[in-house]
């Protein structure tokens, strides 16, 4: 009875000893889990992660969050990274050697409380075309990072392919041109539309502010000289995608009758990067005269129904018809 | 602009109505496409319409629509179902309708110190419920074989109307009034009066025609002693 325990007991450990580095070192699986921002803020809704990185994450310490699969182990806890902001493949030896041909090497990174973190820093240290600095492209880059596990620090070998996972994060930190306005000047009591043309980028979304005197370029689409840290934004905003606005100068501006302020749009992309300034658009508030001020039948709380035109002839046709009742 | 969104509406329901019709076969004839004793039951006569429709009234009323939306007249659009269960021998049918009827006019503000229009818009809308007594007279179309039937309806007219002034809404009020319409309408069946009675036979649509009414009413704010519209109808 004893005897036959001890070989349960061996046979159980030998096949838990055989399944676990199975399992543990598994195809090497990577996924970028979240954004770590450099507002500290942690984007991880893919959609946000789909975003990348912008020009506020350029200037801080932001950093990639990737994770292995879930019950995998990585060899080494370790994984030497490299990029491409082209189509190659880093896996090839020809791509990595020499360093500059088509991939460059990012750095070597230590699994850390179940992920590894890159700071864009290093993937934009690493990079030959420009990612955050000046030049950098406005719709962005796409990067692809190539991750080896076990295979040491820099390896410009051959790699096993399982221990070889690709992912991408995007970088865009050049923000969109300055919208070109439908005009130069408005004028109302209650309301004024500014309007603007769509931006050639996809997903723009816009922002208006206002602020400060009607001068400077105006309208043409041009970028605007003034301080943008002067201006207040517009509240309300319901639809950021729209490319129009209806402002009431009164009570959106606060403005007195006889007074103006210049009203600015910028454009925002889908990283979050903020263009450019177009404007101003003067907005002027003066008295203005509408339907329901110059039709004598309307008080300040609407107009009454007013009379019934031809009663009288609705009458007649009333009586006629008592009339021809009667007869019959 | 409103013109031309008045003609490629005419427009469309001619070429809707046309449609309805596919060339004509000569075997089957206009006459027989009008043997009621074949025909479904014909109760109700349904309007899809478009036109011109101008507000207008008194004390001061027209001149400050024309400083204010200038000449525009709409266009307005409505759809109306009658209900016709009396049968007058040699004459036509009886009954009662209701219609609804919508328009929007835009126009600038103008400014008090004589600067010309601001950059303030502002929107008169109009919606129309009138509810009417209905004579269709189809007496030619039935016994005489010509394709025109005349309609009158008389009725009591309720218009809603908002005015916004920009970003205010600066009146919302309900008026009342005599509502009244005189129609002509073309049936299309001679075209062809097999798709004609197919459409009756599979449908129980009797008969579609292009028609054109005048009418007005005599409602204070958003009524219009006379307006026109296009339309296309059909009884079932």
């Amino acid at each position: 009875m004893a005897r036959l325990s001890t070989t349960r007991l061996l046979l159980t450990l030998t096949a838990v000893g055989l399944s676990l580095p199975t399992a543990a070192f598994a195809q090497l699986d990577l996924t970028i889990t979240a954004l770590e921002k450099s507002s500290g803020e942690s984007c991880s809704v893919m959609e946000c992660v789909n975003r990348g990185f912008n020009a506020q994450d350029c200037s801080g310490s932001a950093s990639v969050d990737l994770r292995p699969a879930a019950g995998t182990m990585v060899t080494g806890n370790m994984i030497d990274v490299w990029m491409t902001t082209g189509t190659g493949d880093c896996s090839t030896t020809e791509a990595r050697n020499p360093m500059s041909a088509t991939c460059q090497h990012v750095g070597c990174y230590d699994l850390t409380d179940s992920r590894f973190l890159i700071p864009l820093s290093d993937i934009d240290g690493a990079a030959t075309t420009p990612l955050c600095a000046d030049g950098s492209t406005r719709a962005g880059l796409n990067v692809n990072l190539t991750a080896f596990a076990g295979a040491g620090c820099m390896n410009q070998d051959a790699v096993d392919a399982d221990a070889t996972d690709n992912v991408s994060v995007r970088v865009d930190s050049v923000g969109p041109v300055a919208p070109t306005l439908d005009s130069t000047d408005l004028a109302g009591d209650s309301s004024v539309s500014v309007g603007w043309e769509t931006g050639s980028e996809a997903n723009l979304t816009y922002r208006v502010l206002y602020g400060g005197a009607c001068t400077g370029a105006a309208g043409d689409g041009g970028t605007a000289t003034v301080d943008r840290d002067t201006l207040t934004q517009l509240g309300g905003d319901t639809d950021l995608m729209a490319t129009s606005r209806t402002i009431d100068p009164e009570e959106g501006l606060g403005l007195e009758i006889g007074e103006s302020v210049g009203v600015y749009v910028a454009a925002i992309d889908a990283a979050g990067n903020e263009g450019e300034l177009a404007g101003p658009v003067c907005v002027s508030r003066i008295q203005a005269l509408g339907f329901c001020d110059t039709y004598m039948d309307c008080e300040s709380d609407g107009c009454s129904a007013g009379p019934i035109r031809g009663a009288g002839l609705g009458s007649l046709f009333l009586l006629a018809l008592v009339v021809l009742r009667r007869k019959r | 602009m409103h013109s031309m969104t008045l003609t490629k509406a005419a427009a469309a329901l001619a070429i809707a109505a046309v449609a309805s019709a596919a060339p004509a076969e000569a075997q089957y004839t206009y006459s027989e496409a009008y043997d009621r004793s074949a025909e479904s039951p014909e109760t109700f006569a349904f309007e899809i319409r478009v036109g011109g429709y101008r507000p207008d009234g008194s004390n001061g009323f027209d001149e400050a629509f024309e400083e204010n939306f200038g000449d525009e007249i709409g266009p307005m659009v409505g759809l109306e179902l009658d209900f016709l269960p009396l049968r007058i021998p040699y004459v036509g049918m009886v009954g009662a309708g209701l219609r609804f009827d919508w328009a929007k006019y835009t126009g600038k503000a103008r400014a008090l110190t004589g600067m010309g229009n601001v950059d303030q818009e502002q929107e008169f809308r109009v919606f129309g419920l009138p509810v009417l007594a209905v004579l269709r007279v189809d007496v030619l179309a039935r016994e005489l074989g010509v394709p025109v039937i005349v309609t009158g309806k008389l009725g009591l007219h309720t218009v809603f109307t908002t005015i916004d002034n920009g970003s205010r809404r600066e009146h919302s009020g309900v008026a009342l009034g005599l509502s009244w319409a005189a129609q002509v309408a073309l049936e299309l069946d001679f075209i062809n009066p097999r798709r004609a009675k197919t459409l009756d036979n599979e449908w129980g649509i009797n008969h579609t025609a292009l028609l054109f009414e005048l009418f007005g009413n005599t409602a204070g704010v958003g009524g219009s002693n006379l307006a026109w519209t296009f339309g296309l109808g059909m009884t079932f």
